[in-house]
């Protein structure tokens, strides 16, 4: 006869989660942007889920009027390195674009590591997001398969204040030679 | 107010922040920047709702309000808002009866349409002359959405916008001692005024004395526009077994002068039907002559000379189906009360012989009474105005003049 021993089942740490992983990963692109947002006291409106969410994810808030911001957020890239971060763009992005009247700006969340537990480092010193954002205005781009976002335009609070000024710049006369 | 999801097109919203003191500025691409103060706002040349929306944000925060009271105020800036009211039935929550919604909507366009026409021509009984120009505006008119919290029909009657706001306040110059002048009350908003004017007259002559009303008391109702016809429809409401009082509230449009001292509100319960339909009855009876009276807004205040005793007052009005102004003569004491009913913007009902002569102003000398017309003194309790004793007040105040 043969014995056999049950071990009994150990349960695991209780799954709290409500959000998929590229679900967290879409939530956390968005609240980094809200931090630099709060940074610099300008609001953040995220679009209602009643609305056409199409390509727009959001409405900075500035004073005079809102910028449009459409996020992403990816593992995909390295923080340092390379000149460019590129990502696919849809015909109907395109279009829900260049009908705004107001400024649309892409933005590219990268996290970097891509790996969930370590989007956020808890130092003695304070807590470092693992991520940075990278921007480009596409109202104004030309149509293509895919969004070029430079490396070099890194989003901090002082972009906020250009921002600010090509919101206005679309409800004031336009120079001569001007966009 | 009266819908949540009613959103201000661009043009009540740009009529809305001229009429707030804002400042269109050069447009741009997207819109214009309007200023006030240190305050800049981006309004979108198009309709889009996110930007309209975010306009109504910034408005809510430079004005100290909810969105939601912006949106609204812009949205009926240019409204006479009349919200009727059913109410004190166990039955009436969030429905009504068919049958009581037809008769609530029906004769409420039957009062509204009795005082666009009275408005234009006091009379007791209107039998099928009704005014063009009344009826006019009762198409005009609109009907927002019901609200709830017993059983609540908004009238909505466009009101035009009023030209830009005349600069020239109180001033002094070489002919007269003062001299001021006011726009006067566009026609859609002496109907709406007519409408409230002939609740609270019906409230306070028939329904709170509770006994038929007397000659004099008829005479008081036509000269403040009720009719036979108006009294008629507000009983017919009032018998729907299923409503135990029927209130008119008016929200008036910010951008023309409200009538301050009038009643905001006005309920009358369902067991005064006998007496509004008795009331309609003697309107129908009774043959009213208003020649001599007249009811409107003061438009113009002229004070000559310092020692002058009397002051001139004109009062835009509509004398048998016809816009006229007609010149006031007032003892003193009596012309500076016209500037406080002026400024809360009362209008004023005037009883006195109007003098015509060929290419002069319509005047009247010695008035018999002018007085407010939502102060429902009956003319028996006053002292005509020519022999009013001036106020010691009044009278010290002339001596320092001199």
């Amino acid at each position: 006869m043969m014995m056999v021993m049950v071990i009994p089942h150990q349960p695991g740490p209780v799954d709290i989660a409500t959000f998929s992983p590229n679900g967290s990963k879409a939530r956390f692109g968005v609240a980094y942007l809200r931090a630099i947002c709060s940074q610099a006291g300008v609001g953040f409106t995220e679009t209602s889920i009643d609305e056409d969410v199409l390509a727009i994810d959001g409405a900075v808030d500035f004073a005079t009027a809102s910028a449009r911001v459409q996020v992403k957020c990816t593992g995909k890239f390295r923080i340092h390195g390379g000149s460019t971060a590129t990502w696919p763009a849809d015909d109907r992005w395109w279009a829900k674009w260049h009908g705004s009247c107001v400024p649309v700006y892409f933005v590219l969340v990268v996290m970097d590591p891509d790996e969930q537990p370590d989007w956020l480092d808890h130092r003695v010193d304070g807590t470092m997001h693992r991520a940075a954002a990278f921007w480009a205005r596409v109202d104004k781009m030309s149509q293509g398969a895919s969004i070029t976002v430079p490396k070099s335009q890194r989003l901090t609070a002082d972009t906020l204040r250009q921002w600010s000024s090509d919101v206005d710049a679309c409800f004031q006369p336009q120079l001569q030679g001007g966009n | 107010m009266v819908s949540e999801a009613a959103q201000p097109t661009l043009g009540e919203l740009r009529s809305y922040l001229r009429f707030m003191g804002w400042t269109e500025q050069p447009p741009g691409p997207a819109g214009a920047l309007w200023t006030r103060g240190s305050t800049r706002i981006g309004v979108p040349s198009t309709a889009d709702k996110a930007l309209i929306s975010g306009v109504l944000a910034r408005l809510a925060a430079a004005e100290h309000r909810t969105q939601k009271e912006v949106s609204a105020a812009a949205k009926y800036l240019l409204f006479d808002v009349t919200h009727l009211r059913a109410a004190n039935d166990a039955r009436i929550i969030d429905a009504i009866p068919l049958e009581t919604g037809v008769k609530i909507l029906a004769s409420a366009r039957a009062m509204l349409r009795a005082t666009a026409t009275t408005a234009r021509w006091e009379r007791a009984h209107i039998a099928s002359n009704y005014s063009k120009l009344g009826d006019d505006v009762v198409r005009q008119a609109l009907m927002g959405h019901t609200q709830k919290g017993s059983y609540v029909i908004p009238v909505l009657v466009p009101i035009p916008e009023p030209p830009e706001p005349d600069l020239h306040q109180p001033t002094l110059d070489h002919a007269h001692e003062e001299l001021h002048r006011a726009p006067s009350e566009p026609f859609e908003r002496r109907v709406v005024r007519t409408f409230a004017q002939s609740m609270q007259a019906v409230r306070e002559l028939v329904v709170e004395p509770a006994k038929a009303p007397s000659i004099n008391d008829v005479h008081e109702l036509v000269y403040r526009g009720v009719s036979r016809e108006f009294c008629t429809a507000l009983a017919r409401i009032l018998e729907q077994r299923a409503i135990g009082e029927f209130e008119a509230t008016v929200d008036w449009a910010a951008a023309v002068p409200a009538p301050e001292t009038m009643p905001r509100s006005v309920a009358i319960e369902a067991e005064a039907s006998v007496l509004v339909k008795s009331a309609a009855e003697k309107l129908r009876q009774q043959k009213v002559d208003p020649s001599r009276v007249f009811s409107g807004t003061i438009v113009q205040l002229r004070h000559d000379h310092a020692d002058d005793p009397f002051g001139e007052i004109a009062v835009a009005t509509v004398l048998q189906g016809h816009a006229a102004e007609v010149l006031v003569r007032l003892r003193l004491p009596q012309y500076l009360e016209a500037w406080d009913w002026h400024s809360q913007g009362r209008a004023v009902l005037v009883e006195g012989n109007i003098r015509r002569a060929p290419g002069k102003p319509l005047r009247v000398d010695e008035p018999t009474r002018c007085r407010p017309v939502d102060e429902m003194m009956l003319p028996q309790h006053q002292l005509p105005s020519s022999a009013m004793p001036i106020p010691r007040q009044a009278a010290d105040q002339r001596q320092l003049e001199r």
